[in-house]
C-alpha cells in the first residue's frame, strides 16, 4: 500500500465526518482494492484451509488504508460500514458467477476435461437472501444495516453499534429480529447454517 | 402489514417477545394485540422460526464462499491480469485453468484460459500471434469467440474467451430428456458452427461434447476452436497419448489423428461423428476391454464401430435403423476422404432424413470399402469450389474489418502458410496461379477464381457461385482494388437477390452491401436501399439471424453516408450504435471500434461540436495507446483525425507530431490503407499550408491528390479538399489563375453531389472567394465570401474554428477592397 493512499483514503474519511457526502464514493475504490488484494493474499499464503475471516480481513484493510492518529471511532464506524457494503457487493458477484455454473440442474464446470470437478461446499444461497434482504432493508432500514455490517461485513454487535450510533442491546434486538423476517421469507428452517 | 406504523409496532412487539420467556408471551401477546388478530398471526409466524434461529446466518457470509471465492488456482479472485479481473477458477484440466473473469475496457464476462505451465509458452504465443487473427474473427453463433491471448506477468501465456453459461451437450440432452429429432437439430446447429469455422480455414482438432456446451437458451456453443493447434502440432500427439486426460477423451480422435497424419476439415468431420453416434446412443462406438493408450489406438484405427441402432439406450432404438445408422457410419469412416466432403454436406444429410428424403449416406459394404462406389461426378465440381471456398474463406475471415474500417489486407505470405501448415493441402496457389508459390500473389489467385466462376459448370449452382463472388470481391477489397471489388460484390449481391427470399438474412446483407457500392454514384438509391433494409437488419439481429458484425458494418456504412450528404446528426446516431453494439463485436476493442469513434469526432465537428470532437479524438488516441495497438493502420488514422482538429485549432506543434507519426505508420501498409496515407498528407498539407510553409505544403497535397486518384478515383468524399488546399497554395504562391482552375473544380464536384446548404460546399466557395479576392475581383468574391460564411455559422455555429476563419476571412476581404466600415461591423463578432 503506498502511502499516497493511506493519506488519501484518511482524508477522505476525515471529509467524511466532517459532512462532505460524495465522501463514501470517493472512498470506495481505495476500499474496494484492498479488500481484493487481502483476499487474493490470503489464498497465496497464509491460511492453506482457505479459511477467510471476513472480519479480520475489514480489519486489516482498515488498519493498512487508514492512519490511526489521524482519526476518531466514528471515521473508523464510517470505514466499516463501507467496507461491509463493499463485501455484500462482491460475495453477490462471485456468488452470481458461481451459479450460473450451476444452471440446468446438476453442478456443471465449463471447459473442464474430464479429469478434475472443483467441489462445491454448502453454503446459503446468497442471492436469495440478498434479494430477501433489500426486501427486509426498503420497510427496516436500520435492522437491515445491521444484518449487513453483520453478515456481509463480519462485524460483532459492539462493532455495529459503534457504526450506527446505538446501544448495543438495540443491534442484538434489531439482529433477531431481521433473522426472524429473514428466514421466513426464505422460506423456513432451509440449509443457511 | 399495510403501513409504516404497523410495521414499526410489529418490530417492536416481535422485539420484545422474543425476550421473554416462552410461558409470559401469550400473555403478552393477548393484551398487545387484543383487537388486532392479524397482527397477532403476524407475530406468530415469525416466532414460529425462532428454533435453531442462532445457526441461521450465524457466519458471516465471506466464510460460506471463501472456498470458491478463493479456488486453488494458480490465479486468486481479484487478482487482475492485463485489464482482467478474476472472478473464480471455474475448471481446471490437462491443459491448464479456467477462470471466469471481467473485462474491464468492455466491461464484460470472459473466460481466461490459462495454459499449464511445461507447455512451451513462446511457441504457443507465437502460433497464436500468426493466427490470431483468423481464430478472433470467427464470429458465429454457435461457436464461443475466441478474443484474444496474452502473457502473465511470470510469462504464462493465456487465451481470453468468450465465457459461456451452459450444460455440456451429452449432460444437457440426458437432463432434457431430448427426443431423437430434437438431438438431431440440436447437432445440425454444431455442424453449422463446424462449417462456418471450416470455411475460415480453421479446424478445430478437438470436438468432444466437454468442449460443446448448451446455453439455457438451448443454443449448442462451440469451445476452444483452434486452441488444440496452437498448443502444439500433430508430432505431438503421440506424447498426449500417455496422458490421462487423452485416454479418456481419445474416442473422439480420427484415424488420422491417432497415426499423427495431417489433420484436415475431415478430421472434425470424423469427431462430430462420435459426437452423434454418443448423442443417439449414450454409448462410445467402440467396444474396448481396457483403456490402454494402445487398445483405444487400435480400436480407432481398425475396428468398425457397431451400428449405432444395436448399441442405443436411448428410447426407440429401431428408428436409428437404416439412415442414421448410415450416417452417424459415414462420418466415422477410417479414411478421410470417404466421410462427407463438409460439415455443411453432413448436416444436410441429416435434415434429409428428417424431412424422409433420401439419403446420401449408404451402407458401407465391402464393396464400397474396396472403391467401387465411385461418385466422382458429383465430387469433381462441388469438391473444387469447397476448396476454393474455403481457402478463400481466410480472406473472408481477415476483411470484415477491412470493408467495414477500409483497412488493409492481410498479405499473401500469412495466406499461403497458413494454407500449406493448417490445411495440409498441396499447395493450391500453385496450381491455380501456375508460379512458384512465392511469386504468387492474392491478386492471381483472385483473377483465377473469377475465372472459374464464369465457367458454365457454376451455372446450376447459384449459391455456390453467390458465395465465391463475394468472397473474391472481399478478396480484391483487401488487395485496394475497388474497381474489382465493386464487379465482383454487385454480382454476388445480384446472385443472392434472385435466389434468396427477400428477407433471408444473406440478402438483407446483400442488400446492404449493394447500398453501400452504389453509394458513389447515386446516393439517393443509396439512402433508400438503406432505409429499407435497416430496420430489417435491426429486427434480424434481435431475432439472432445476422451477427452484429453485419449490422454495424451497414450502420457504419450508412452513418458514411448521411454524413456525406450532410446530415451529421443523423450519422452521429448511427455511429453511437455502432459503438452500442461494441461487446458483440468479434476482435479487441480499439481494432474493431476504433474507427467508427475517429469517424464520429469528424461528425460532430461537422456540428459545430468542436470541443467534444476534439476530446472524442484524443480519447480515442488515448485508448490505443493504453491498449499498446499502436502499429495499426487504424491507430495512425485516429492520429491523422486529432491532428485535423489540432490544426483547425491552431495546435500547429501538436497536429505536426501526430500526424507525422501516423504517416510513419501508413508507409508501412499497402493496399486499402493508401487511402487513410492520402488522408493524412492531406492534413499535413492543410497544417503547413496554415504555417505559411507552403513548399512542404504543396508537396504533401500533390502526393494525396496522387493517391485519392490511384486508389479511389474522383469520387472520393475527400478528393475536392485536397484540390482546395492544393489551390489555396497555388493562390498563395503567385499562381491565383491556375488556383482558380483547381478550386472552380473543387466546387462543381462539391455541388454536384451535394446539396447547396452543405458546409463542405461552403469551405470550396470560400476558398474560390479568397482566390477571387487576391486576384481583385471583389465583385465576384464578395457573394462567395457571404454564402460561405453564412452557411458556416448557421451550420457549425458562430464559434467554430472554421467559421471564425471564414469570418476572418470576410473581414479581411472587407479591408482589401476599402470597406472598412463593413470590416470594423463584423470584427466585434470575431
Amino acid at each position: 500500500m503506498h502511502s499516497a493512499t493511506k493519506t488519501d483514503a484518511t482524508q477522505i474519511l476525515k471529509e467524511w465526518s466532517e459532512g462532505d457526502k460524495d465522501a463514501p464514493a470517493r472512498l470506495m475504490p481505495l476500499i474496494y482494492e484492498e479488500l481484493r488484494r487481502r483476499a487474493a493474499e490470503y489464498l497465496r499464503h497464509e491460511r492453506p484451509d482457505h479459511t477467510l475471516q471476513a472480519t479480520a480481513l475489514v480489519h486489516e484493510a482498515y488498519l493498512k488504508l487508514i492512519d490511526q492518529n489521524r482519526v476518531d471511532w466514528k471515521t473508523r464506524a464510517h470505514f466499516c460500514g463501507v467496507a461491509a457494503q463493499l463485501m455484500r457487493r462482491v460475495l453477490l458477484e462471485h456468488a452470481r458467477g458461481h451459479n450460473a455454473e450451476k444452471r440446468g440442474g446438476k453442478l456443471e464446470k465449463l471447459y473442464l476435461d474430464e479429469t478434475h470437478e472443483l467441489s462445491d461446499e454448502r453454503a446459503p444461497d446468497l442471492i436469495a437472501l440478498d434479494d430477501a434482504l433489500k426486501s427486509f432493508t426498503s420497510t427496516y432500514p436500520r435492522e437491515g444495516e445491521v444484518v449487513e455490517l453483520k453478515f456481509f461485513g463480519g462485524l460483532e454487535a459492539n462493532e455495529i453499534a459503534e457504526v450506527l450510533d446505538v446501544s448495543q442491546k438495540t443491534v442484538l434486538r434489531d439482529w433477531n429480529f431481521a433473522k426472524l423476517w429473514l428466514r421466513r421469507e426464505l422460506g423456513g428452517d432451509r440449509a443457511c447454517a | 402489514m399495510p403501513n409504516e406504523s404497523n410495521s414499526l409496532r410489529l418490530a417492536g412487539l416481535v422485539k420484545t417477545a422474543v425476550e421473554l420467556a416462552p410461558e409470559s408471551r401469550a400473555a403478552f401477546l393477548d393484551e398487545e394485540c387484543y383487537f388486532d388478530p392479524a397482527m397477532r398471526a403476524e407475530i406468530e409466524s415469525l416466532l414460529q422460526q425462532e428454533e435453531g434461529l442462532s445457526e441461521f446466518i450465524k457466519e458471516p457470509a465471506l466464510n460460506f464462499v471463501a472456498e470458491s471465492l478463493l479456488g486453488r488456482g494458480a490465479l486468486s479472485p481479484g487478482e487482475v491480469i492485463s485489464h482482467y479481473d478474476i472472478i473464480s477458477l471455474i475448471g481446471s484440466g490437462g491443459m491448464g485453468e479456467v477462470y471466469l473473469a471481467q473485462d474491464r475496457q468492455l466491461d464484460r464476462r470472459v473466460a481466461l484460459k490459462l495454459i499449464r505451465r511445461g507447455l512451451n509458452s513462446e511457441d504457443i504465443i507465437r502460433h497464436f500471434k500468426r493466427e490470431e487473427h483468423l481464430l478472433a474473427s470467427l464470429n458465429h453463433p454457435n461457436v464461443a469467440q475466441l478474443y484474444g491471448s496474452g502473457l502473465t506477468a511470470d510469462g504464462v501465456p493465456f487465451f481470453v474467451m468468450e465465457y459461456v453459461e451452459g450444460a455440456r451437450l451429452d449432460h444437457y440432452c440426458d437432463e432434457q430428456k431430448l427426443s431423437i429429432p430434437e438431438r438431431l437439430q440440436l447437432f445440425r446447429k454444431i455442424c453449422s458452427a463446424v462449417s462456418y469455422a471450416h470455411q475460415h480455414l480453421v479446424i478445430h482438432r478437438d470436438i468432444k461434447p466437454a468442449n460443446i456446451r448448451v446455453t439455457a437458451e438451448g443454443e449448442p456453443k462451440l469451445l476452444d476452436f483452434g486452441i488444440a493447434k496452437l498448443l502444439g502440432d500433430e508430432t505431438a500427439v503421440a506424447e498426449q497419448t500417455m496422458t490421462l486426460a487423452w485416454v479418456m477423451t481419445a474416442e473422439y480422435a480420427s484415424p488420422e489423428q491417432v497415426r499423427g497424419e495431417t489433420m484436415t476439415t475431415a478430421s472434425d468431420i470424423y469427431s462430430l461423428g462420435v459426437v452423434l453416434y454418443e448423442l443417439l446412443t449414450s454409448q462410445r462406438p467402440y467396444r474396448l476391454t481396457s483403456r490402454r493408450p494402445e487398445e483405444i489406438s487400435r480400436a480407432i484405427t481398425e475396428q468398425q464401430p457397431a451400428r449405432p441402432s444395436s448399441m442405443s439406450t436411448l428410447p426407440q432404438p429401431q428408428c436409428l435403423r437404416g439412415d442414421l445408422d448410415n450416417i452417424v457410419l459415414m462420418a466415422m469412416r477410417k479414411e478421410p476422404a470417404r466421410r462427407y466432403e463438409s460439415a455443411a454436406q453432413f448436416s444436410a444429410d441429416i435434415q434429409r432424413h428428417l424431412e424422409e428424403l433420401p439419403v446420401l449416406a449408404r451402407r458401407d459394404t465391402l464393396a464400397y470399402r474396396s472403391g467401387k462406389f465411385v461418385k466422382r461426378n458429383r465430387i469433381g465440381v462441388a469438391a473444387g469450389a469447397l476448396i476454393l471456398l474455403s481457402m478463400l474463406g481466410g480472406i473472408v475471415a481477415t476483411t470484415w474489418q477491412a470493408r467495414t474500417a477500409r483497412r488493409e489486407k492481410a498479405n499473401a505470405e500469412s495466406v499461403s502458410a497458413f494454407l500449406e501448415k493448417t490445411l495440409g493441402y498441396s499447395n493450391p496457389l500453385v496450381d491455380l496461379a501456375g508460379k512458384p508459390q512465392d511469386e504468387t500473389t492474392i491478386t492471381d489467385v483472385l483473377d483465377e477464381a473469377g475465372r472459374q466462376l464464369e465457367s458454365a459448370e457454376f451455372a446450376t449452382q447459384p449459391e455456390v457461385r453467390a458465395d465465391l463472388e463475394r468472397t473474391i470481391a472481399k478478396g480484391y477489397f483487401g488487395q485496394g482494388r475497388r474497381d474489382l471489388w465493386v464487379k465482383h460484390l454487385k454480382k454476388y449481391v445480384d446472385i443472392q437477390r434472385s435466389i434468396g427470399a427477400k428477407n433471408d438474412a444473406k440478402t438483407l446483407v446483400a442488400t446492404a452491401n449493394l447500398a453501400a457500392i452504389v453509394e458513389n454514384e447515386d446516393m439517393k438509391q443509396s439512402e433508400t436501399l438503406f432505409r429499407e433494409v435497416l430496420p430489417q437488419m435491426k429486427s434480424a439481429y434481435r431475432k439472432g439471424r445476422i451477427t452484429a458484425a453485419d449490422l454495424a458494418e451497414t450502420l457504419n456504412n450508412f452513418g458514411y453516408l448521411r454524413r456525406t450528404q450532410g446530415d451529421s446528426k443523423k450519422a452521429e446516431t448511427l455511429f453511437r450504435e455502432v459503438l452500442a453494439l461494441a461487446p458483440k463485436l468479434p476482435g479487441d476493442e480499439p481494432f474493431v471500434l476504433g474507427l467508427t469513434r475517429s469517424t464520429l469526432a469528424s461528425t460532430l465537428a461537422d456540428q459545430g461540436k468542436f470541443a467534444e470532437a476534439l476530446q472524442t479524438a484524443r480519447e480515442t488516441v488515448a485508448t490505443y495507446l493504453q491498449s499498446g495497438r499502436t502499429d495499426t493502420a487504424d491507430f495512425a488514422f485516429s492520429l491523422t483525425i486529432l491532428g485535423g482538429f489540432l490544426t483547425e485549432q491552431g495546435d500547429f506543434a501538436g497536429a505536426d507530431t501526430n500526424l507525422a507519426q501516423g504517416e510513419a505508420i501508413l508507409r508501412k501498409r499497402q493496399g486499402a490503407a493508401a487511402l487513410w496515407l492520402g488522408d493524412n498528407l492531406r492534413n499535413q498539407a492543410i497544417s503547413f499550408y496554415r504555417q505559411a510553409q507552403y513548399t512542404l505544403a504543396a508537396g504533401k497535397a500533390a502526393e494525396a491528390k496522387r493517391i485519392y486518384l490511384e486508389s479511389y478515383g474522383p469520387s472520393y468524399d475527400n478528393y475536392p479538399t485536397v484540390l482546395i488546399v492544393e489551390g489555396l497554395i497555388l493562390n498563395e504562391t503567385g499562381r491565383s489563375a491556375e488556383g482558380e482552375i483547381v478550386l472552380r473544380e473543387a466546387l462543381r464536384i462539391r455541388l454536384e453531389s451535394l446539396p447547396k446548404s452543405h458546409f463542405w460546399v461552403a469551405l470550396a466557395q470560400g476558398a474560390l472567394g479568397e482566390c477571387l479576392a487576391t486576384q481583385r475581383r471583389f465583385s465576384e468574391a464578395d457573394p462567395l465570401l457571404v454564402d460561405s460564411y453564412n452557411n458556416l455559422a448557421q451550420k457549425l455555429g458562430s464559434r467554430d474554428p472554421r467559421t471564425r476563419a471564414a469570418l476572418k476571412r470576410l473581414i479581411a476581404f472587407y479591408d482589401s477592397c476599402a470597406k472598412p466600415e463593413q470590416a470594423s461591423r463584423l470584427r466585434p463578432m470575431l
